[in-house]
């Protein structure tokens, strides 16, 4: 340890407690390999208290006209933006992600808040009069009780803070917030800042724990909601739970997004595309772009281009501007992301570039793995089908468009996929025909502006609705439909019929 | 040496030439405080240049970037709120809180256009025909003019203009030369928000600037707030070159008070919907009519008793209820009313004519007026006074109330205070009016809604801000798209293609 690496709180009803557990967990700074926090694992009174305060707070929260609750997010975005650097560093430091990745990562929560400050026009309903003659009816959203969120370690900003709080919490709910143990720091400041920006005690609550008592998180009465994001394993654990306890959820989980290279396409641009889209974040992504389909003509040079591209990424420390890949999340991480590499050239695949125990001076003790590339992948390998969420690409060659989109949704995931291409025609039809919810035309990553759903599919994705824009206010808001009549002296001695009226 | 109060043209305070200037009052003492710049045609149309010069990077710059400085002009007005209501309250005279009441509804507009990317979507279909897509996309105009009138310097111009501008255009701002000063001061702000020169552009003055942006053919849209005469020249004229138009006019809100009403609640509700702000706004409500004799007297006694214990006085006291009206010759204008409702054989129950407010003797204060059995023939009942003169008009029935409602010549906002439902049901039901409130004096919609009146209360067929002002201040491009097939990898083809 280098300083004395100190214990983490956790913050039930906005006050920050230190848990009464004897269990801390590890939170390490990847691009040192150094410990410099430790997470409580918290009990499961703690647990029951986060989820006791937002019970408490959500009728004064959900009763506060939501005009009203919006001028907390305007709030809150000023303070995001004022300390963009900090949380930046924190992220960075606790992450390991490079300095412009985390940034964004910190954006992305404001982009969210700005979407979520318009809750006033996205909360209206509809109305129709005379929907029978002198019958009216009326819809509203309505916000729904106490949200439960198991964020993943990969963005300790966006996904937690992002994803899930600003639209939750602006649609009239409670919030409890199971961070990731690995790298809660940056969620925590954020808490504060959210208290900062006014928002009342106990809307806001945030836990680190173990698998053990998150699980009361899925069973518990006072929770109506779900929204976790992490493995297809524990994703289909938490689904199927939360569900079976009748509450409603969303859960992402992995992705193999793969790319379809024509001959026609700008390859050079296609190929600096690709390498910011398996390099970025080290891989840790579940936008990531791990797979590319290329058709055979264009196929040397793209593989030439990606090594060359590849090679010009500076391996750093996180928090050091001139980094270009970071490490990955800790020791865990990069001994399955070496041992995928491991099973590729076992096998077959080409390891034409190996990014394995790379030299990074002064950090020796970090998780670092360099840019790593496999060529003529072929579809028995496993180390072309299943997630390796690290900076690993697989090539495979395909002799058409046809063959190309048949490999690509053959996977059992269907998060996000690209087509790089000059071509109208193929563009549109790859649209039409990938199973992948988010689509690229000529973009390697494309994720959704805040003011769309985040949209992936099959085994990416279990649920109906999805986190961000429409979806997102709705997955966190139910509906209410009003039916009224008025009664006229005349109608007191008229017969009533079996529907009311109301046909 | 008396300041001017001049332009904002291109990001710049300039003057312009050929300009005329006239005098800026603070009613509540009646003295000159600064002049105001009369702009030529030649100004107006150095502000259109700038606008037009400016739109092609604007329209190109994301709606999510147009949010950022909008998320941050609301930063910078809550910032100077302060200063800003003092600069209305001195021109126009009323009473601090209420400037500021304004101001926030102003800020709620930039609230809701902070989700410009959004509300700017347009809608998608796949497969209209065999592999044809269609979607519509929602593009910006282009210079927009926009004319507001004097009793809301700061709303008003931000009910249209930050619309506008979320939306991709550029825009000519002319707004009240009666009171220019709070106006000028929150175009200011707009550059330190980051927004780029020529966006928006402020030109002061009268007739001769207003017939330049309805006639200049850069303009694309005329948006207007005033009287309805005024209003209808508008529409027709800038209808006329081509422009799409709306022009907001004006109104005599009637509120029917039915037996069953809270009357003490009624007579609150009234005080502030007759009185607030003087009468000056198109949303208040300077006609009660009272539904039985009984609730009639009830009403008349009641609220005589509320208004004698009115505080009429300076703006910038908030104690006060009421400040002054605007202008001389406004006062002179409202003091004649009254004049003629006597005269055409109203019951004058209060008279507010005498009112001196000490140490203000050369202010614009009118004392609260209450008429009672007025009858629909008099020309008080009939026109807009835009004072703080109320009139009670006496009615059998629920009916015969909103009979009268329906035939007066505008339709803007109107009230019924009721406890029963099926009342209150069957009025907002029927009644030929476009802001209806229920036990509600004001139902101005809140800034996600739209705002707008029916009849000759509004001409045009788009309201004010929310959806309204997004459909207004963008027109619907229609893409229906095919790709033809394969193309690269056939070659060329030099028979006729044919499906396959």
């Amino acid at each position: 340890m280098s300083e004395q690496a100190k214990k983490l709180k956790y913050c039930v009803n906005g006050e920050w407690n230190t848990s009464s557990t004897e269990t801390y967990m590890n939170c390490y700074n990847p691009s040192t390999g150094e410990v410099i926090a430790q997470a409580p694992q918290c009990t499961a009174e703690e647990v029951e208290s986060a989820v006791a305060a937002a019970k408490a707070a959500y009728p004064g929260w959900s009763n506060t006209p939501v005009v009203k609750r919006v001028q907390v997010l305007f709030k809150f975005k000023t303070l995001l933006e004022k300390h963009l650097d900090e949380l930046t560093e924190i992220l960075a430091r606790e992450m390991g992600k490079a300095w412009e990745e985390a940034k964004g990562d910190v954006l992305k929560v404001i982009e969210v808040v700005d979407f979520a400050c318009g809750m006033p026009h996205l909360m209206k309903g509809e109305a129709l009069m005379d929907c029978a003659t002198g019958y009216d009816t009326t819809m509203y959203h309505h916000p729904v009780g106490v949200f439960a969120g198991i964020a993943p370690w990969n963005f300790p900003a966006m996904i937690p803070q992002g994803w899930m709080a600003p639209i939750c919490i602006a649609a009239g709910n409670c919030f409890v917030l199971k961070a990731a143990s690995f790298v809660p720091q940056t969620s925590m400041r954020i808490t504060e800042l959210w208290y900062e920006a006014g928002l009342p005690k106990g809307v806001l609550n945030m836990v680190t724990t173990s698998r053990h008592e998150a699980e009361i998180l899925l069973e518990h009465p006072d929770i109506a909601g779900v929204s976790f994001v992490g493995s297809t394993k524990v994703g289909l654990h938490i689904y199927s739970t939360a569900a079976a306890n009748g509450k409603r959820v969303q859960a992402l989980t992995e992705a193999k997004n793969h790319a379809m290279v024509l001959e026609d396409c700008m390859l050079q641009r296609t190929a600096r595309g690709i390498v910011n889209a398996f390099c970025g974040c080290a891989g840790q992504r579940c936008m990531a772009l791990p797979v590319i389909c290329v058709e055979e003509s264009v196929a040397d040079k793209l593989v030439e281009y990606l090594v060359q591209f590849s090679s010009e990424l500076k391996l750093g420390p996180a928090y050091e501007e001139s980094t270009g890949l970071g490490p990955l999340v800790n020791q865990g991480h990069m001994e399955f992301v070496t041992d995928w590499i491991q099973k590729g050239v076992d096998e077959g695949a080409k390891l034409v570039l190996d990014g394995r125990n790379p030299e990074v001076p002064g950090y020796e003790n970090g998780f670092y793995v360099g840019p790593t590339i496999f060529d003529h992948v072929t579809e028995e390998m496993a180390v072309g089908r299943d997630e390796i969420f690290g900076p690993v690409i697989c090539i495979k060659r395909i002799q058409n468009f046809e063959e190309g989109l048949q490999i690509m949704n053959n996977s059992e995931f269907a998060n996000g996929s690209a087509i790089y291409t000059q071509n109208g025609y193929y563009a549109r039809e790859f649209c039409k025909r990938t199973h992948a919810g988010m689509v690229g035309v000529n973009v390697g990553i494309p994720v959704p502006l805040g003011v769309f759903g985040f949209t992936g599919q099959k085994k990416s994705f279990f649920g109906d609705l999805h986190t961000m824009g429409k979806d997102g206010v709705r997955f966190f808001t139910e509906l209410k439909c009003v039916t009224s009549t008025w009664f006229t002296e005349e109608m007191a001695t008229q017969k009533v019929t079996t529907w009311d009226g109301t046909i | 040496m008396t300041s001017i109060v001049e332009h904002y043209i291109n990001g710049k305070r300039v003057s312009g030439s050929g300009d005329r200037h006239q005098d800026v009052f603070n009613p509540a003492t009646g003295e000159v405080t600064c002049q105001v710049a009369l702009a030529s045609a030649a100004t107006v149309e150095e502000a259109i240049t700038a606008a037009e010069a400016a739109f092609p990077a604007w329209r190109d710059t994301t709606p999510a970037k147009r949010a950022q400085i909008l998320f941050r002009y609301k930063q910078l007005l809550d910032e100077h709120a302060e200063e800003i209501d003092l600069l209305l309250t001195l021109e126009h005279g009323k009473v601090l809180p209420d400037a500021h009441g304004e101001f926030q509804r102003a800020v709620e507009v930039v609230d809701y256009m902070c989700g410009a990317p959004e509300l700017l979507k347009g809608e998608h279909s796949k497969n209209v025909g065999p592999a044809i897509d269609s979607w519509s996309e929602r593009q910006a105009l282009g210079v927009c003019a926009t004319i507001t009138p004097f009793n809301f310097p700061v709303m008003v111009p931000m009910w249209t203009l930050i619309p506008a501008i979320a939306c991709g255009n550029t825009v000519v701002l002319k707004p009240s030369e009666k009171d220019p000063s709070s106006t000028f001061r929150a175009i200011e702000l707009l550059k330190e928000a980051g927004l780029p020169d020529g966006v928006v552009n402020l030109v002061n003055g009268d007739k001769e600037a207003v017939d330049v942006l309805l006639t200049d053919p850069r303009i694309q849209a005329v948006s207007f707030v005033g009287s309805t005469p005024i209003a209808e020249y508008i529409y027709t004229t800038g209808s006329a070159n081509g422009k799409r138009v709306q022009a907001l006019g004006g109104a005599k809100n009637h509120a029917i008070i039915m037996p069953d009403a809270d009357l003490d609640n009624a007579v609150s509700a009234m005080m502030g919907a007759a009185f607030g702000s003087c009468g000056e706004r198109c949303m208040a409500v300077p006609v009660a009519v009272v539904v039985g004799d009984e609730t009639g007297d009830a009403f008349v006694e009641k609220i005589k008793g509320e208004i004698a214990g009115m505080k009429v006085g300076p703006g910038t006291d908030a104690g006060n209820d009421m400040g002054p009206l605007v202008t001389r010759p406004h006062f002179e204008k409202v003091k004649g009313y009254v004049d003629l409702g006597v005269e055409e054989g109203a019951e004058l129950v209060v008279d507010g004519r005498d009112l001196v407010v000490e140490g203000n003797e050369n202010g614009y204060f009118l004392g609260a007026c209450l008429f009672d059995k007025v009858t629909p023939e008099m020309t008080i009942y009939q026109d807009e006074i835009f004072g703080p003169v109320l009139v009670v008009v006496r009615a059998k029935n629920q009916q015969e109330a909103m009979d009268m409602i329906d035939a007066h010549e505008f339709g803007n906002g109107t009230c019924i205070f009721t406890r029963d439902g099926e009342a209150a049901r069957y009025f907002t039901d029927n009644i030929q009016v476009g802001m209806v409130g229920v036990n509600v004096p004001l139902p101005v919609p809140v800034a996600y809604q739209s705002f707008g009146g029916w009849k000759r209360s509004l001409f045009g067929d788009h309201g004010m801000y929310g959806k309204d002002g997004i459909n207004f201040f963008t027109r619907r491009k229609t893409i229906t798209q095919r790709w033809p097939t394969a193309g690269v990898r056939e070659g060329a083809v030099f028979t006729f293609p044919s499906s396959k």
